[in-house]
């Protein structure tokens, strides 16, 4: 789809000794996490709210300067990039897309285009395959003429992820993608981020909400729990009975996937059934 | 503790609508606002106590500027009065409008909010403060700065008043920013009090000054006259140093446009696109403080040109501001040829600051933007 991207597939993270403090109060939300994740690879993060999966993710993206330690992108730390070269290679997507002012579906994901564009020119070629490839992918074409505020909440976390896609991306970095989609959408834009995947070697790092979706959408998973890695595994490993009840407190149930045959977890009881 | 971006806090200010974006064709509406800026400023130098008819003065400007060989079938004193008096004063009210408007387009696009205004922000009241505290350094001299005639006029003193008219803009615009941030966005509420309250303390500081200095209070009416919004241009003079500071302040707003647009995304989401956001903001405040900082030399406080101006050609641009701020350029220097012509025009012989004019035209339609931005948020 895209003219820019390299032959080459790097996209690869180091992490090591991560710690990150909260605005103010000097709160850690990150407390020594070290990881690998290698070029093309599709890491689900886990946890339960306020471990530090956001942060993490906002670290990877170079948003966010870790209070220690490093965080290098194919060998090179993060900080050591420019703003613009960054861009080029990693695309974030966060929570929910709530852009400032009325804008189309089409002048959104051009924003994408940001850094590949040239401050005093305008669109170029590649530009414009960049968008229209964009808008494909995510089935979106139809409505690139509408007002992103008029969009309902799954067509417009498509069109979002549109947006990141026309950056042109080596690395793609999604924090809860699904959390406001129906299951449905949610699978639907799964698919196309698990398309890509598969199809360009595009290393994804996606914060999950559910576990469920987690474990059937990645090969790896990665548990966080208090700014710290606790299990980091294929689902089997990461989502053992162990590690939920240490994660989450006994409320999980752990079974495999009927159809699929991948680890998958149950609310424990019913509510009050004591 | 390092955190390029503090989380935003909730409810930071909704979705404001703007006008919806229209798909005007770039070229052919800057195109269209020239002519218009062309028309008006024939208009504007050809009306007065001598009327003189738009063909002349045409005929005027173009042998002035060298533009073919035209024979001159004037008088003398026909060509003094537009090209030495008239002229150099609606080319004041151009460039004051120009800046105005791109100014206003700047701030509205980095505070992402269609209320920002240099005038509402009292980005302006700063700036009249930095040019009247020149004042009490070289009274006569920058009286001559802001065109009121002296018999010690000019001299290198005259360029005080612009820089630490700029120096008051730009601190005050940095000062409003950080007042007004709260987390890595800003409230609605936070920025348009912050300008009032901000602008306020300014607006009264300078009118201690002028009233416990003994030579300004010699000048007063005239003084009062510039501050309230009077096109205070005599001469080409007076031009020299503003007109190179409102080109290049309108080259850096270009430039800044592409970095512009994704801002809407807000700080984070600007960044991950490839924005160089603290460079961003910091080079737009000052851009944008400089801009209107040109403008009150120029005339005083003119409030709402910025708020108005955009407003009303958003709807042809979009959120573009590679459309938008082009579009500001020329559209803010008609419009404020053509308010300083009404000016002119309404109490006949009798001249009312332009200020007053877009004051009363700029206070009905802020609060109608207001209610639009609030219904929105």
């Amino acid at each position: 789809m895209t003219a820019s991207t390299g032959a080459s597939l790097p996209g690869g993270f180091r992490l090591e000794g991560l710690h990150s403090t909260y605005d103010a109060s000097g709160a850690e939300a990150l407390r020594g996490i070290s990881l690998a994740i290698e070029p093309g690879e599709y890491v689900a993060v886990v946890g339960p709210n306020g471990a530090g999966k956001s942060t993490l993710l906002q670290v990877l993206a170079g948003l966010v300067h870790p209070s220690q330690g490093t965080v290098s992108l194919d060998g090179i730390a993060l900080r050591a990039h420019r703003r613009r070269d960054l861009a080029r290679r990693i695309a974030w997507l966060p929570q929910r897309l709530d852009p400032a002012f009325d804008i189309t579906v089409e002048g959104l994901v051009a924003l994408g285009r940001t850094a590949h564009r040239s401050p005093w020119g305008g669109d170029a070629p590649a530009d414009r395959r960049a968008i229209d490839g964009a808008l494909a992918a995510t089935d979106t074409t139809a409505f690139r003429d509408r007002l992103v505020q008029e969009l309902s909440g799954g067509e417009r976390q498509r069109v979002a992820l549109a947006m990141a896609l026309a950056q042109a991306p080596q690395v793609l970095l999604l924090d809860e993608p699904t959390t406001h989609l129906d299951p449905a959408h949610a699978q639907g834009l799964l698919d196309v981020v698990a398309r890509k995947h598969r199809d360009e070697g595009l290393t994804v790092v996606a914060v999950f909400h559910d576990l469920n979706l987690a474990a059937l959408a990645a090969r790896r998973v990665v548990v966080i729990n208090g700014g710290e890695v606790v299990a980091d595994g294929p689902p089997t490993v990461a989502l053992a009975p162990t590690v939920l009840a240490r994660t989450f407190g006994p409320v999980m149930h752990a079974v495999m996937h009927p159809v699929v045959g991948v680890a998958q977890v149950l609310p424990a009881r019913a509510p009050l059934a004591l | 503790m390092e955190r390029a971006f503090s989380p935003p806090p909730l409810a930071i200010s909704g979705t404001i609508r703007w006008p919806r974006a229209g798909r005007f064709p770039s070229f052919g509406l800057t195109f269209a606002l020239a002519c218009a800026l062309g028309v008006a400023i024939v208009a504007g130098v050809g009306w007065g106590t001598v009327p003189i008819s738009p063909s002349l003065v045409a005929r005027v400007i173009a042998s002035h500027l060298g533009l073919g060989a035209i024979t001159v079938d004037w008088t003398a004193a026909q060509d003094a009065i537009i090209w030495q008096v008239r002229l150099p004063r609606v080319i004041g009210a151009v460039l004051a409008g120009a800046a105005l408007a791109t100014s206003g387009a700047l701030f509205q696009g980095l505070f992402r909010n269609p209320m920002a205004d240099p005038f509402v922000l009292g980005i302006s009241s700063g700036a009249a403060f930095g040019a009247t505290l020149a004042l009490l350094v070289g009274p006569a001299a920058s009286l001559a700065a802001l065109g009121i005639r002296t018999p010690t006029a000019a001299g290198l003193q005259a360029m005080v008043v612009p820089v630490t008219g700029a120096i008051g803009a730009v601190t005050t615009a940095f000062g409003v920013f950080r007042i007004a941030r709260r987390g890595s966005g800003f409230l609605l509420t936070d920025l348009l009090l912050a300008g009032f309250a901000v602008g306020s303390m300014l607006t009264a500081a300078t009118t201690a000054v002028l009233v416990l200095n003994d030579q300004m209070a010699v000048r007063l009416r005239l003084v009062f006259s510039w501050l309230a919004g009077g096109i205070a241009v005599n001469g080409w003079g007076h031009l020299a140093v503003a007109a190179p500071v409102v080109l290049v302040g309108l080259v850096v707003a270009y430039g800044l446009a592409h970095w512009l647009d994704p801002l809407v995304l807000g700080e984070a989401g600007a960044a991950s696109v490839g924005v160089p956001v603290a460079m961003t903001i910091r080079v737009t405040l000052a851009t944008g403080a400089i801009l209107a900082a040109s403008a009150v030399t120029l005339g005083g406080l003119i409030g709402f040109v910025g708020l108005l101006v955009p407003h009303m050609l958003r709807r042809l641009t979009g959120l573009s501001h590679r459309r938008l701020l082009p579009a500001c350029a020329f559209g803010g220097g008609a419009f404020l040829v053509v308010a300083d012509l009404l000016a002119r025009i309404v109490l006949a012989p009798v001249e009312l600051p332009v200020g007053i004019l877009t004051a009363m035209i700029g206070g009905p339609s802020f609060l109608a933007i207001l209610r639009r931005a609030r219904r929105a948020s």
